[in-house]
């Protein structure tokens, strides 16, 4: 039987292509790949395992662009939904959570498009944090709420979901230069904004 | 940029509180989605069935004049791009903006809601969200990025329709949005179709079997005479459930009026609780009051 590294062979140890390629990318991304596999054959369990492992990475990335929780929750419900009925077109299984992060961010630009205020609400900023925080937070949040579109995908993914540059690239499917321009301009905006000294 | 903005950007992430309905978010989409691919693997093995009525029917309005004039006027429908069971919740279509509802056609069992631009029917259905409620058996209509809105939907005529009592427009604090009410005379199951080429939301209905004939305590506001002042007091109502009152809506009463509702409860101390916390909450100049209701009764036209 030919083996492959989407799906677990009956006897991994004897399958060269499969031991390789979980020595490569590590148990968990062959995990990964397996779950990808798994949820397009029509594996709702897995598909649900896949995105309820980022749940609270992909509500603040999406909660960062439209800054209150009712659309947060829309965009999040929207992009799984979309996910789910798209996952046939992912060509790179191991690709899942970049293609799942694009189509959240394309799906939280729409609706803070269309959202009638563009203040965040004080409510989400957990209540034990300091007033003087509190006040510097919504002075970022803001600050970044006013960055370009690009800038501020960048400075989210960078800073607010610890991506790499490399990562941030793919997702926005720009090159590698391009994303180091953005988050270049972006920290001399907000350091403008802030009214900031460099160190 | 300092160090030590550079932390607060990475903290800041961390400082959004996730909201607790979130899990339960997620798994209402896989449902969803799951249900929408069961749906397409039986319409895949209907095609045969369709692509034969479709042939049938072009022969019939080729052949007879009849036929083919009293299609005149209807738009044909358009391609086929989701097909959902409704259950509590639906949402789909496009971001657009200035199109207008209508026109409103329907059978014994289908609404259809056509979108056009200009002279010419919308390709694509703008953004909506259909909600399902009860007492009364009903459907919340939102259609958003729209304008305007043809006269067949403003006050459609449903006397003597099998499922369908009233429809009537609502209201909505968004001058980019209508809001519809659905009133049913009996429990039903729906389907929404959303359509494109040209764009049209269509809401299939069929009859559910009863649930529980158990009336309910509704908490509400008095009747308004104008839908403006409604839409205020369900804007406060929202508020003072901070945005997440999912039962919160606006109907209207018996002689025409309108009113805001905050939820229903089986009980008539679980009623008068939820008072007291919509009361703690800031919402004391609001008038309350408790109503008791049946499965299928139009609310109540009370006056403080």
């Amino acid at each position: 039987m030919p083996c492959s590294v989407l799906a677990k062979p009956k006897d991994p140890d004897h399958c060269l292509m499969y031991r390789a390629a979980k020595t490569l990318l590590g148990g968990m991304s062959v995990t990964l790949v397996e779950k990808v596999a798994r949820a397009k054959r029509g594996d709702d369990q897995a598909f649900a395992d896949l995105v309820m492992s980022r749940q609270e990475k992909l509500y603040r990335i999406a909660y960062s662009y439209v800054d209150n929780r009712e659309d947060a929750l829309d965009v999040v419900s929207e992009t799984i939904y979309q996910a789910y009925v798209s996952l046939q077109k992912l060509r790179q299984d191991e690709y899942f959570y970049t293609w799942l992060t694009r189509i959240l961010i394309n799906r939280a630009i729409n609706c803070s498009k269309r959202r009638r205020t563009g203040e965040r609400d004080s409510r989400d900023i957990p209540l034990d944090t300091a007033p003087t925080n509190r006040e510097s937070l919504l002075d970022l949040y803001a600050a970044i709420g006013r960055l370009p579109r690009e800038q501020k995908t960048v400075v989210i993914l960078k800073y607010q979901s610890d991506l790499t540059l490399e990562e941030v690239a793919d997702v926005m499917q720009v090159p590698l230069g391009t994303v180091k321009t953005y988050l270049h301009r972006a920290l001399k905006e907000l350091r403008l904004e802030l009214k900031e000294d460099d160190q | 940029m300092s160090q030590s903005t550079k932390d607060t950007l990475r903290q800041a992430f961390d400082h959004i509180t996730v909201a607790p309905e979130l899990d339960n978010t997620i798994r209402r989409s896989i449902a969803r989605a799951s249900s929408r691919r069961r749906l397409q693997g039986v319409l895949k093995k209907s095609l045969l069935s369709v692509a034969a009525a479709f042939l049938i029917f072009a022969v019939g309005v080729n052949s007879l004049p009849a036929l083919g004039n009293t299609m005149e006027g209807i738009p044909v429908l358009g391609r086929l791009v989701s097909a959902l069971r409704l259950d509590r919740m639906e949402t789909g279509g496009q971001i657009t903006d200035g199109l207008h509802v209508g026109p409103l056609t329907f059978s014994r069992d289908t609404i259809t809601l056509n979108f056009t631009t200009g002279n010419s029917l919308a390709e694509t259905a703008p953004w909506y969200k259909v909600t399902e409620h009860t007492h009364p058996s009903s459907l919340i209509v939102e259609v958003h990025g729209v304008r305007g809105l043809h006269p067949s939907a403003i006050n459609p005529n449903f006397a003597g329709h099998a499922y369908i009592k009233e429809m009537y427009r609502s209201v909505i604090l968004d001058d980019s949005a209508l809001r519809f009410v659905i009133v049913f005379n009996q429990p039903v199951e729906t389907v929404v179709r959303e359509l494109t080429s040209p764009a049209a939301l269509q809401i299939v209905l069929s009859a559910a079997p009863s649930p529980s004939a158990a009336s309910v305590y509704a908490v509400r506001t008095y009747s308004q005479t104008s839908r403006g002042s409604a839409g205020e007091l369900e804007e406060n109502i929202r508020a003072a459930l901070e945005w997440q009152g999912e039962g919160v809506r606006i109907l209207r009463d018996a002689q025409g009026g309108y009113m805001a509702e905050a939820g229903l409860f089986a009980t008539e101390t679980a009623a008068q609780e939820f008072v007291t916390k919509l009361r703690a909450a800031g919402l004391g100049d609001t008038a309350l009051t408790i109503e008791r209701r049946g499965p299928n009764d139009i609310p109540l036209h009370l006056r403080p």
